[in-house]
């Protein structure tokens, strides 16, 4: 197992953020972290990269609990691309290169030329776009075995976006990398992981392989009748149900999450 | 090694005209001033800034450990505050011969107060006070309770970081500060 997180817990001051995390990465896996804006995803990922102290629970990477000396097998792209200041593309090159003993230059340089890297610039003043390809170039040359990705097609135009999709698939499968991906583009997701985790309110509140996922749920009209079927939540006028019988219609990877997102409590604000 | 270049690298690169000047002020051959010019040093270029601003949770993702990040940050200071003091020696040896024991004295001086604040602007900034604002308020009470006498006699005066009338206690309170503030820093780290 890659990533193997129980029971985690995060505190900040007196605030509960993380309410007993669990979940696995098998090795080669694409595995996305869905959920809404403060859910608890980003704080998730700190906590597996070490970045943040966990409250309670247990994390283990590469099969042994969580130490320092893994982070060089690890390699973090941040949610808001931040940066170091002054820093030009060369010099993040340089410190990148010192600490992955398996940096390799050849494919930074790839992504460099093809998307025209001005090395010399700071990269604080390289657009959104522009930074957040950066960090792609930097994790994937990077040769860590565990690349965490926190939204990592956010500000891309839609060609580039679909590029990146496709470059972080392939390196999942020809590399046999694992990634751990952030992110609430649904549908993006669906192209390219092999796992997912809904994560609400701190808590992973379902966990599967998207096939398994896609064949063990149903959508159902609201006045069908259903019977040893677990009722998941609303999905329009719909319901998602988790069911092994033949009933319905099987439902999308997005109408999955939002049948787990959303509950069974409809929101109706002009009632 | 290669991660304490990584904090050399980065920290000058972020920091390199604040840097240059506090350098060039180092170089004046007074204590006072000298301890003045450290203090904004650790608040303002070092470990306590980058945890208040951000930057300690860039390096977090990174290869770098909690005990790398500090220990790199506490060699740093190491460097900056005492070569720039040994070059105001040896430019003062053209005009007088200071002896080896004012030297060694002087270095270690300095040694004892960079250890001490770089503990105090630490535990501040792990404990949610700011990197600078409760350290200058160490340093004013830390000058302020020095000052006072009660017949003559002052214990504070021995471990204080800014007289050090027992320089052997008052590096030994300094190393104790800087240690408390490594276990605090390595449990703690900054939870923002």
């Amino acid at each position: 197992m890659m990533v193997k997180v129980e029971n985690l817990k995060k505190n900040f001051s007196a605030k509960r953020v993380l309410n007993g995390i669990s979940f696995e990465v098998k090795k080669g896996e694409i595995f996305s972290l869905i959920g809404p804006n403060g859910a608890g995803k980003t704080t998730t990922l700190r906590c597996v990269y070490g970045s943040l102290k966990p409250t309670g629970g247990k994390i283990e990477i590469f099969d042994e609990p969580f130490n320092e000396k893994l982070k060089e097998k690890i390699a973090v792209m941040n949610e808001n691309r931040r940066v170091f200041r002054r820093f030009t593309g060369g010099d993040y090159v340089k410190i990148w290169s010192l600490l992955y003993p398996q940096w390799n230059d050849e494919i930074f340089s790839n992504f460099a030329i093809h998307y025209k890297f001005d090395l010399s610039q700071r990269v604080e003043t390289y657009s959104i776009g522009m930074k957040t390809i950066f960090y792609i170039a930097l994790t994937f040359a990077s040769g860590a075995d565990l690349l965490i990705l926190d939204e990592p097609t956010q500000h891309l135009d839609p060609l580039i976006r679909a590029e990146v999709l496709r470059i972080i698939s392939d390196y999942a499968n020809e590399e046999r990398k694992t990634i751990l991906i952030s992110s609430h583009e649904i549908y993006e997701l669906e192209e390219i992981s092999t796992s997912f985790g809904i994560i609400k309110e701190g808590k992973i509140i379902y966990q599967d392989n998207v096939d398994d996922a896609k064949a063990s749920h149903r959508l159902i009209s609201q006045n069908e009748k259903v019977s040893q079927s677990e009722i998941v939540g609303f999905v329009g006028n719909e319901i998602l149900v988790k069911t092994n019988k033949d009933i319905g219609r099987y439902p999308t990877f997005k109408e999955i999450v939002i049948g787990y997102l959303g509950g069974k409590e409809e929101f109706t604000p002009f009632k | 090694m290669n991660k304490v270049e990584v904090y050399f690298i980065k920290t000058l690169k972020e920091r390199a005209g604040l840097l240059l000047i506090l350098t060039l002020l180092l170089l004046i051959p007074n204590f006072s001033w000298r301890i003045f010019f450290i203090f904004l040093m650790i608040t303002l270029v070092l470990l306590p800034r980058d945890m208040c601003n951000g930057k300690f949770n860039i390096m977090m993702e990174l290869p770098l450990s909690r005990k790398d990040v500090f220990w790199s940050s506490y060699v740093f200071l190491l460097v900056f505050s005492i070569f720039p003091q040994m070059i105001g020696y040896s430019f003062e040896s053209i005009f007088i011969t200071p002896s080896p024991w004012s030297i060694g004295y002087g270095l270690l001086s300095t040694l004892t107060f960079s250890t001490a604040y770089f503990g105090i602007a630490v535990l501040s900034a792990s404990f949610g006070f700011g990197n600078f604002g409760v350290p200058f308020l160490v340093l004013i009470a830390d000058a302020f309770l020095g000052s006072i006498r009660w017949y003559g006699l002052n214990p504070y005066r021995m471990i204080s970081p800014i007289y050090q009338e027992n320089i052997t206690v008052a590096l030994i309170f300094a190393l104790s500060l800087l240690m408390i503030s490594y276990f605090i820093f390595e449990r703690k780290g900054k939870i923002k």
